[in-house]
């Protein structure tokens, strides 16, 4: 220990130096931190391994789905559901949002007719030719006739007369049955089987995951819903619908809970700390967040925004360090002594914390691992900065005997084995017990607010729209004319195999192949039209339809057709451009191609039924899954990275048994991280908090910040010299207290769930550390 | 001038008196109607195209039975080709001739949009029609004429007839929008009855 007794010269020598070396890591920090490219994508939770979930789970966030607001309207009929989905979306300001509507609209007999030469390949010119015998033309009419005469009567007339001999049957074939059928709805959109729901789905006009336009999509949805009064209900479910309730949760929880948590600060440093030197230590986290924060982007250039969160709450994990080293250079003992007595403790208490972290960078989880650096970053500039620059600082060490005069001395006493086992042993199993008490939810919804109510909605309009009653299929190709060969033949494949598949393919075809279908339809029209004016005219005839009557078929007749492109008005006029862009997206080139697919009547089809039903030369561009699927996963990967959180708190407690050497001294310094974690878990469980990613993420920093007072506490007992330690405790805790266990009482649940962890842990762990280690310390001597 | 002035006024007053008219009529049908939660009529159709050198003809039996219980609709044509539906509860069933089958969920949303209609005008609640439609005195006295504010690519005006103690509808008058026409005259009405079996497939 002589060594660090003379560390405290050799710095006060060098101190321009080292000052000058942080000056210049904390402003390249700071220059580093300003160009910081910070990205939201959830794929940083997905472990490297699994190469397929991480490719799907980009495909799905940067697939325009993502961001699509689904409004459910519930009224008493149909007609009043509709009329309410139309205020809500006349009410939607049009610069936050658009209505798209995933069908087909306005479909007349004469934009069927245009639509038809790019559809005419050579099955359809084998129908169409079939359809000119006498006999089906005949056939055609009568049943032309039956349909005035019936149901159909006046509504049937523009079809009957547009499209008499049933030319868009080529083009409904396409379609799945259930489609072609709702092709000619009878509403202006989405009503749903029980005929008292509306669908409406927004997409937001400017960027997907901007937070307050959700805000604004969402207020616009819930005024027009009180307008509408309470005979109809509104009910929203898709990614705005949870970025809106964050966001105003958030919101609110900051005006509440930020300016107590200032003030509390304020008065745990002008009560404890009594010094301007303190407003060091203020600084200490700040500039240790920054330099991790720097140093996390030098090794992952795009660091995820959830990681900076979470680093920017071990702040208070940072300021550890430097606290205790304010107090104990205050403690009225010489520098030399205080480096000598005090740096022990602290280098323990920081290599615990260290090692845990350390484990965390195995992990497979990209996420994780940039948590742990991050983490030891900071908790290793946060020791560095407390042990090497504060104590050459103005002001930090003065005055002296503030402490010297109030601190008790404790002399001669050691840790009493068989308490200490006693209380660590009962410690132990009540933490066991804890464990199995609390139930775990990992998913990240859990961590939305207002999650249970958006999950009942969700579920609600998942059974009723069947909005991810099946899975989809994601075909990655070079052009947008490849993607739409490879999904039309794999939705064959499919089909031919019992798949239901809804495919944009179905409604745009590649330019080539439209364009030879065009050429066909032109030479057809150009060999048949004469055949098919005698046939149509005798058969009215017999038929009692005048001869006028199918002008409008004729008139509408597409004579040297060209090829319907992506671009087409006509696509956008029918309402299909909208479903396409959904499905076939990847930025400008539209390479990628949706294709969802349902197992209709055997549901308990799965993802490798699906894949298997893929043309093998396409499986290696295809990727299968489920559209909950991400969820599932993220929440089964974190399950399973328990196990090293787990390992990593046994780690240091292993090196704290190294460290300390004296079994009875461990099981006192174990005490608070005990405690503390118990206390967090109670407080789950008695609160009806599930163990989710928020609270399992605040378990390292009480966990850490139990340890060093631990080791720190021990240290001092045992050697009989408070040196400022307890009134150190008691600042590090209030201040992580003040700054993150207030968050209890946040609305937001990812927020109230990590402060109910660090909250409870922390009262528990001050308790442990200066009530119960000191009661497991009797005097020194021989009957001790 | 004066002349004039009489001119206009005459115009106003008939106006004045014709919506009034049609205010009188609705109540009325409105309060005959509501009365009534089960018929059984049958039906005759008749549709004249201009295109079509001769009208089309058909007929057949609606039913219907709006209890707290259960709703049922039955609509067949018998004549000159069976085909119709029977809709109970948001549950359809189909046929054409002999040939009956369960309607798919699109065809289930199609025709529950078709029900929702027909039930509307069942419970023919004014100021719901009122909303959606213009509505003008019809052909004759008993008469009410309906034109879709809204242009529909179905039919551009309904008119309806009433009994004269407007406890029923004795006859619907469809225009489509190439001034078409189709008529279903309803007669043996059996109002708020037991459905006979015949209201059965």
């Amino acid at each position: 220990m002589n060594a660090l007794s003379r560390l405290y010269p050799v710095l006060k020598r060098r101190r321009t130096a080292v000052l000058a070396f942080f000056a210049c890591v904390a402003l390249l920090s700071l220059l580093r931190v300003a160009h910081l490219s910070l990205n939201s994508s959830s794929v940083v939770f997905l472990p490297d391994a699994d190469a397929d979930m991480r490719l799907a789970a980009e495909l799905l966030e940067n697939s325009p789905m993502s961001g699509m607001l689904f409004v459910d309207v519930e009224a008493a009929n149909a007609e009043d559901a509709l009329a309410a989905a139309d205020v809500i979306e006349k009410r939607m300001p049009p610069e936050t949002a658009r209505a798209v509507r995933f069908r087909v609209s306005g479909m007349t007999p004469d934009k069927t007719l245009r639509l038809l030469p790019s559809f005419f390949t050579p099955e359809a010119e084998a129908t169409l030719t079939d359809a000119l015998s006498e006999n089906t033309v005949r056939e055609r009419l009568r049943d032309a006739r039956a349909a005035l005469q019936g149901m159909g009567g006046t509504a049937a007339v523009p079809w009957v007369r547009g499209d008499p001999l049933r030319f868009r049957d080529v083009l409904l074939s396409r379609l799945p049955s259930g489609d072609a059928s709702s092709v000619l709805s009878a509403f202006s959109r989405p009503v749903s089987a029980d005929g008292r729901h509306s669908l409406l789905i927004f997409r937001p006009s400017g960027d997907a995951l901007d937070a307050s336009a959700a805000l604004v999509m969402v207020q616009s949805v819930h005024d027009s819903a009180r307008l509408l009064g309470d005979d109809v209900t509104v009910r929203m479910s898709g990614g705005p619908r949870y970025a809106a309730a964050n966001a105003r949760a958030i919101e609110h929880d900051i005006r509440r809970i930020a300016l107590l948590s200032l003030a509390g600060l304020a008065l745990a440093y002008a009560l404890l700390a009594r010094s301007w030197g303190a407003l060091w230590i203020f600084l200490t986290p700040m500039a240790a967040t920054a330099i991790a924060a720097a140093a996390t982007a030098c090794v992952w250039p795009v660091t995820s925004g959830l990681v900076l969160g979470f680093g920017m709450s071990l702040m208070g994990l940072a300021e550890d360090y430097a606290i205790h080293m304010h107090f104990a250079l205050r403690s009225g003992q010489n520098e030399a002594r205080v480096y000598q007595d005090a740096l022990p403790p602290l280098t323990q208490g920081f290599l615990l914390n260290l090692s845990g972290f350390a484990v965390l960078l195995l992990s497979s989880i990209p996420a994780i691992r940039q948590m742990a650096f991050f983490s030891v970053a900071s908790l290793t500039a946060g020791f560095l900065l407390a042990v090497l620059l504060l104590p050459f600082l103005p002001g930090f060490s003065a005055p002296k005997r503030l402490c010297a005069e109030r601190a008790p001395r404790v002399v001669g006493r050691q840790a009493s084995l068989f308490l200490s086992l006693i209380v660590c042993g009962g410690l132990f199993l009540a933490c066991f017990a804890s464990l199995a008490g609390v139930r775990a939810d990992f998913s990240p919804r859990a961590l939305s607010a207002d999650g249970p109510l958006i999950a009942r909605d969700a579920a609600l309009m998942r059974d009723l729209w069947h909005l991810d009653s099946g899975m989809n299929v994601i075909l990655t190709a070079d052009s947008r004319d490849d993607a739409l060969i490879m999904g039309s033949r794999c939705a064959d494949a499919l089909r031919k195999n019992g798949w239901k598949v809804t495919t944009p393919s179905d409604f745009l075809l590649p330019e080539k192949e439209a364009k030879d279908n065009c050429a066909r339809w032109n030479r057809w029209l150009r060999q048949n039209e004469p055949l098919l004016h005698a046939r149509l005219e005798k058969a009215a005839q017999d038929e009692t339809f005048r001869a006028e009557a199918f002008r409008p078929f004729f008139d509408a007749l597409p004579r040297d057709a060209a090829p319907l492109t992506a671009d087409a008005p006509l696509l956008r006029e029918l309402g299909l451009r909208e479903p396409i862009s959904m499905a076939l997206f990847d930025q400008e080139t539209e390479s990628r191609i949706l294709l969802s697919c349902s197992a209709q009547d055997r549901p308990e089809r799965g993802a490798d039924d699906l894949r298997a039903a893929i043309p093998p030369e396409y499986r290696a561009h295809a990727l299968v899954f489920s559209p909950r699927f991400l969820e599932t996963s993220v929440a089964e990967r974190f399950r399973q990275e328990k196990t090293l959180l787990l390992f990593a708190e046994l780690l240091a407690l292993l090196l704290l048994a190294l460290f300390l050497r004296r079994p009875a001294k461990v099981l006192a310094a174990c005490a608070p991280p005990l405690l503390s974690l118990i206390a967090a878990l109670a407080a789950l469980r008695l609160l009806d908090l599930p163990l989710n990613l928020a609270s399992l993420s605040a378990l390292p920093i009480v966990f850490g910040l139990a340890l060093d007072h631990g080791v720190m506490v021990t240290h001092a007992l045992e050697r009989g010299q408070d040196g400022g330690t307890r009134r150190a405790v008691v600042l590090s805790s209030l201040t992580a207290f003040m700054s993150m266990g207030l968050l209890a009482f946040s609305e937001h649940p990812a927020l109230r769930s990590m402060g109910c962890v660090i909250f409870a842990g922390l009262a528990a762990e001050l308790a442990a550390a200066l009530w119960i280690i000191p009661r497991l310390y009797v005097k020194k001597g021989p009957g001790a | 001038m004066r002349v004039l002035a009489c001119f206009v006024l005459t115009l106003v007053c008939a106006s004045a008196s014709a919506a009034e008219n049609v205010d009188a009529l609705l109540e009325k049908a409105s309060a005959g109607l509501s009365r009534t939660f089960a018929l059984e009529a049958r039906f005759h159709q008749r549709a004249d195209f201009a295109f079509m050198d001769v009208p089309l003809e058909s007929s057949g039996k609606l039913c219907f039975s709006l209890t707290e219980r259960q709703k049922i609709i039955f609509w067949e044509y018998r004549e000159p080709e069976r085909s119709g539906f029977r809709w109970v509860d948001g549950d359809v069933e189909l046929w054409t001739g002999q040939d009956s089958r369960p309607a798919s969920d699109a065809e289930k949303r199609f025709l529950n949009g078709m029900t929702d209609q027909l039930l509307q005008w069942i419970s023919f609640d004014p100021r719901r029609l009122k909303k959606r439609y213009h509505v003008s005195p019809g052909r004759t006295p008993l008469s009410l004429r309906f034109v879709p504010k809204e242009e529909s690519a179905l039919f551009s005006s309904i008119e309806l007839t009433f009994s004269s103690d407007f406890s029923r509808i004795e006859e619907l008058r469809f225009t489509g929008r190439q001034e078409d026409v189709t008529t279903i005259v309803f007669d043996a009405q059996r109002v708020n009855g037991e459905l006979s079996e015949d209201c059965a497939r």
